[in-house]
């Protein structure tokens, strides 16, 4: 490998680390705090571009030493890190991403005093996630997954002030923290059977023994904290929770980071893990409940925002069950396929409901009701978000489910085990659910309220009066996102030249700066990577060959009609246009508690909660005893030792015959 | 001409030397030229320097290094020896009584007391006798050295004048007087036992075999550690250390914490040396004293609020950890037992500096009181600094890493002779010294009271320490820093 690409991939970690290391001490000062963040980001992006290129152009692909191995005696731990296309590819993705999400917050959380303090923390998560997918070692690769975990702690728990955001924050870490301990676990099993951390020689050793108990256990333990990390059943609930930081933070944590990292981790021992059928089957089984159930979840929603934490949710899931059913021949791709293409078009969805929110304040469904005809510019990024997450030909969705549907057919028609069927069902029943929550989400952003229709009609009579049609005419149309937040509509009876009054002088009602031009770019190149990112398949950027099942396609094409169909017919024309009103308002708002797992969760910790006090308790009555006992005894011979320390000459004579006796008898009897 | 009894090498008994003459010209000085203060100083700095460059050449020595004179002719043997432990304590002794000088720098706004000249020749005639002791191998010298590195200090301490001084001064020399009868009749039944006049493992080997004269031996060894028990402050012969450590002006504390102990161990060590080959069982009395020292050093110290009788105890409990691992008797033994004791001089020496210092800018009944550090890091944070880090040295926790290391090479022999029983009370010990110095620490770390507020404007005209006492502070934490640092430094003094 040549010098330049050993930089470049030491660069791409180091850059955003340096960057949230000096972010801190310019927290405070916004510019240049997102000069710095910008910066990193940048510089990441294009040493991953350039380590995308020689991957691939120069066939460079290889280990790259970092600070040197840990001397360890038995358990050799070389701290590589480890180039391939794999790790490029994904690099390089995670760079867009973050550099699209560094831009956007910096528009979004504009005004927002510990903005640096947050951005800082975005660099210091990229840098553990680019640590995850460059690690060619065990160790590292732990470190990685702890920094996103203690970092996704402090960006979920951002607005620290709401006893909301940090219950939320407190949530993930404990949630993500307990499913990381099978994870170490499983990870130390890995390295001991091999005698190394080295993800490539403790995959040669381990491929030697297919079948082995061992590797299964390992394998099972990992399976645990990537569940945790992804949010897979029964660790999910907490990124619905999640949804209290701050969107940018919502973004990253979903799009290319945190819980896509499970699915890198577990492409990246492929090679082991396809030797293990238990293992399959387990994984097969958790992705296909929770595919299914988050998405019937994300149907039920009040919270737009929280319909698409539950679609990332059933997302990831789809992504990982690519890994439990593809042949060692079809390897990763396909699940490589989907995290990429998810990256793209969830990263551009939460960006683009952050940016309608911040112009309606607020995420619920009523406050987005009808936002994308407000705000005309945003229609096209949802729509493509929407259209990429149903998986709608020819979107990079529709391209990656595809792929994960194609992974499965070889599995039923190559090994024909129970594992292809599961996947196949689940993934099949889960085209139709997300094709309804997209399209009731669509509707709702959609809405035309009949309140709104009558002001329309009215606005225009009124108009025909005053003579002034091309000011209602901005009005009903406005051209700029300064417009007419949805919630100031007039209440019936009102005239349009009130309306006119109130809103032609005032201040945008979200008091936010008009978006930076930097922030659409962004929007814009994930929403154009969104559409065209399926064509990837036809380069050699990831493993996969480029060819579509037909009938496959045909048939998800055809579900995703039918259910759109559906939906559409089952929205209500009054209200919101809300599909899932039709579930009553009692299942709602059971879906929106996540059908109670967060008690679930509180019944569980508080069992472990009271064993702690009952050790608390044994701990300060019977251990602490024995210390407080030492302190009694101590004092007890001090005092003594003081009484007998008279001060006088003569005791201290004393003191020394005494001294002089034991002395002389025990040094000659003991000769 | 006749050949003289003894070659006599100015160069190797420089570190004796030096000092000795520089006490003998600071009387002249004074002789000749009266009411001089500074001059004594500055000639007893100088002459300890010379000592100490004087070292420089034993320091380091590989195993078996040895620099020798006063040797009886044809090739006979030698009255001193100096091997790199040896130069290493001079070393130390030298500049531990550079730094008790420096500590009683004279003031120029106070009236001159008028003995002067008595106290810098009465210290320097005490480290002669120190350094000499270090070399000393023949019976004569050996008593000698040590009565001469022992009676300047009771000076010392009665000239202070005051009635705690005078009753230190009297607990000093009762105990002093005894210890020095017991030494003798050591030294008396050493001779009968071995036929010897020389301090050497040779002369203990030729009794080995006599079941009649190896008692006698043994006895002599156990009157050694006795009275060589009360000079390292070891309990059961302790009792005069607090007294004498509160009657005494502070820098003659200091320099009954560091030179007086560095003295007693060189003395302890050439007969500890030449017992080695007889084997451990000698040792039993050691271990008990160690084991006893310790404990009660740590206990009493926990009861004490001042700080000097704090020092006196934590004293004794460091005399305990210093000879503990000579239990052990090996030549790793009588090493550790050096570099614990460097390791224990160098914090002392700075805790005492630091207190001198508050002596002259708070009072003396401020500075003595343990209440009186309460929020010191607030007022003097460097002084807080340098003291904390000598209290962390003391207890053995990093970033006192030389405490640590030392702790460490202290139990090493013990642990290595199996001798389980000494190890586990040197464990809890650890763990009561950690109490006691932490104790200090967090009163020094508390933050200040409101009422500090108050006194600020008064504070704000105290006077500032003396230049002198605080280049004594600058120094001794410069070296505790330096070999917490790289502690390989004062090991390697010694020779490892």
């Amino acid at each position: 490998m040549s010098e330049l690409v050993l930089q470049a991939t030491r660069l791409v970690v180091l850059a955003p680390f340096v960057a949230s290391v000096l972010g801190l001490f310019v927290a405070r000062r916004r510019f240049a705090s997102a000069v710095i963040a910008s910066t990193g980001a940048v510089v990441t992006l294009l040493a991953g571009s350039y380590l995308l290129y020689a991957v691939h152009h120069d066939s460079l692909a290889g280990e790259v030493s970092t600070i040197g191995a840990l001397p360890l005696g038995q358990l050799r731990m070389p701290l590589h890190l480890l180039v391939d296309e794999l790790s490029a590819i994904v690099v390089f993705a995670v760079g867009i991403v973050g550099l699209a999400i560094q831009l956007f917050t910096k528009w979004y959380l504009h005004g927002d005093d510990r903005y640096g303090v947050f951005t800082g923390t975005v660099s210091l998560f990229l840098a553990g996630m680019l640590l995850v997918v460059l690690s060619g070692d065990l160790v590292l690769t732990l470190v990685g997954w702890e920094v996103m975990g203690w970092c996704s702690y402090l960006l979920i728990g951002h607005y620290s002030r709401k006893d909301s955001a940090s219950r939320a924050a407190t949530k993930a870490f404990l949630v993500t923290r307990f499913a990381d301990l099978a994870f170490v676990i499983g990870l130390i099993i890995l390295a001991s059977g091999a005698g190394t951390t080295n993800i490539r020689d403790l995959m040669a050793t381990w491929s030697g023994m297919p079948g082995s108990t061992l590797l299964t256990a390992a394998l099972i333990c990992l399976l645990s904290g990537i569940a945790g990390k992804s949010a897979q059943f029964p660790f999910h609930d907490w990124l619905p929770d999640a949804m209290e930081g701050p969107t940018p933070a919502s973004a990253l944590i979903h799009a290319a980071t945190m819980v896509a990292a499970g699915t890198f981790v577990l492409a990246r021992l492929f090679p082991i893990f396809v030797l293990s059928d238990p293992a399959r089957l387990i994984l097969a089984v958790i992705t296909a409940v929770t595919m299914i159930g988050a998405a019937i979840l994300a149907f039920g929603q009040s919270d737009l925002k929280r319909l698409l934490a539950y679609s990332t949710i059933s997302q990831i899931a789809i992504m990982l069950s690519a890994l439990a059913v593809a042949p060692v021949a079809t390897g990763s791709g396909p699940a490589v396929l989907y995290l990429l293409s998810h990256a793209m078009f969830k990263a551009l969805l939460f960006l683009a409901i952050g940016w309608l929110s911040v112009l309606v304040a607020g995420t619920s469904a009523i406050a987005l009701a009808g936002g994308v005809r407000h705000h005309k510019q945003l229609r096209v990024p949802l729509g493509v978000g929407f259209l990429a997450l149903a998986g709608v030909p020819p979107l990079a969705g529709f391209v990656a489910k595809e792929y994960v549907l194609g992974a499965a057919h070889d599995n039923i028609s190559e090994l024909g085990s129970a594992t292809g069927w599961i996947v196949m069902v689940a993934v099949g029943m889960s085209v139709v659910l997300t094709a309804a929550y997209c399209t009731r989400a669509w509707l709702i952003l959609t809405h035309l309220s009949a309140e709104e229709e009558v002001t329309h009609e009215a606005a225009i009579q009124q108009a025909d009066a005053i003579e002034d049609v091309s000011i209602i005419e901005i009005f009903t149309e406005p051209a700029s996102e300064g417009g007419i937040p949805p919630d100031s509509a007039p209440a019936s009876g009102s005239t349009v030249t009130d309306v006119l009054a109130e809103d032609v002088h005032a201040e945008p009602e979200h008091g936010h700066a008009d978006i930076h031009r930097s922030a659409r770019l962004s929007v814009g190149v994930l929403a154009f990577l969104s559409v065209v990112g399926g064509l990837i398949i036809f380069t050699p950027l990831v493993a996969v060959e480029p060819h579509i099942t037909w009938w496959l396609a045909a048939s998800s094409f055809v579900l995703i009609v039918a259910s759109w169909a559906g939906v559409r017919y089952l929205a209500p024309v009054d209200g919101i246009g809300d599909a899932a009103s039709r579930l009553g308002a009692d299942r709602m708002e059971l879906f929106d508690r996540g059908l109670g797992a967060d008690g679930v969760y509180v019944a569980l910790a508080s069992q472990v909660v009271r064993l702690a006090d009952i050790v608390v308790v044994a701990d300060r009555q019977v251990i602490d005893a024995y210390v407080r006992g030492t302190v009694v005894v101590t004092r007890w011979i001090g005092v003594t030792g003081e009484r007998v320390h008279t001060r006088k000459p003569s005791s201290y004579l004393v003191w020394l015959l005494v001294g002089l006796l034991v002395v002389g008898v025990v040094g000659v009897t003991s000769w | 001409m006749s050949q003289a009894v003894v070659a006599v090498n100015a160069g190797v008994l420089l570190p004796v030397l030096a000092p000795a003459i520089g006490a003998a010209a600071v009387l002249v000085v004074d002789v000749v030229a009266q009411r001089l203060r500074r001059t004594h100083y500055l000639i007893a700095l100088v002459s300890l320097v010379v000592g100490a460059v004087g070292t420089f050449a034993g320091l380091g020595m590989a195993a078996g290094g040895v620099r020798q004179t006063l040797c009886l002719p044809d090739g006979g043997q030698c009255m001193y020896a100096a091997d790199s432990v040896a130069s290493g304590l001079q070393l130390a002794a030298l500049l531990a009584a550079g730094v008790t000088l420096l500590l009683s720098w004279p003031d120029d706004k106070k009236q001159s007391s008028g003995n002067t000249a008595v106290i810098v020749s009465l210290v320097l005639a005490a480290t002669a006798g120190a350094t000499a002791v270090a070399g000393a191998r023949d019976l004569g010298s050996w008593l000698v050295a040590l009565e001469l590195a022992t009676l300047p200090t009771v000076a010392l301490v009665a000239l202070r004048g005051a009635r705690s001084a005078i009753s230190g001064a009297i607990a000093l020399l009762t105990t002093a007087l005894v210890s020095f009868g017991l030494l003798a009749l050591a030294a008396a039944l050493w001779f009968t036992a071995t036929g010897s006049g020389f301090l050497t493992p040779a002369a203990a080997l030729a009794v080995i075999d006599d079941p009649t004269r190896r008692p006698i031996l043994v006895l002599s060894v156990a009157l050694v550690v006795a009275g060589i028990g009360f000079k390292l402050s070891l309990v059961p012969f302790h009792a005069w250390t607090p007294e004498a450590y509160d009657g005494a002006p502070l820098p003659i504390a200091a320099f009954l914490a560091g030179v007086s102990k560095i003295a007693a161990l060189g003395a302890l060590l050439i007969v500890i040396r030449a017992i080695a080959p007889l084997g451990a069982p000698a040792l039993t009395t050691i271990a008990i004293v160690a084991a006893a020292s310790m404990t009660l050093g740590n206990i009493m110290a926990l009861r004490q609020d001042s700080v000097v009788r704090l020092l006196a105890w934590s004293t004794v409990a460091q005399a305990g950890w210093v000879v503990m691992p000579l239990a052990a008797a090996s030549s790793a033994a009588v090493f550790a037992s050096g570099a614990y004791l460097l390791a224990y001089v160098l914090a002392t020496l700075l805790a005492f500096a630091v207190v001198a210092a508050l002596v002259q800018t708070r009072g003396a009944a401020r500075a003595r009181d343990l209440s009186g550090y309460h929020g010191l890091v607030h007022d003097h944070p460097v002084l807080a600094a340098a003291l904390g880090l000598a209290l962390l040295s003391l207890a053995g926790l990093p970033p006192g890493v030389l405490g640590l290391v030392a702790k460490v090479t202290a139990l090493r022999p013990v642990v290595a002779s199996e001798l389980w029983l000494l190890a586990v009370v040197a464990a809890v010990n650890a763990v009561l010294g950690v109490a006691v110095y932490l104790r200090w620490l967090r009163v020094v770390m508390a933050t200040a009271e409101p009422e500090t507020d108050k006194t600020a404007p008064v504070a704000a005209l105290a006077p500032s320490a003396h230049p002198a006492t605080l280049v004594a502070v600058g120094l001794a934490a410069l070296a505790l820093v330096v070999t917490s640092i790289n502690p390989q430094l004062i090991l390697g003094l010694l020779g490892s």
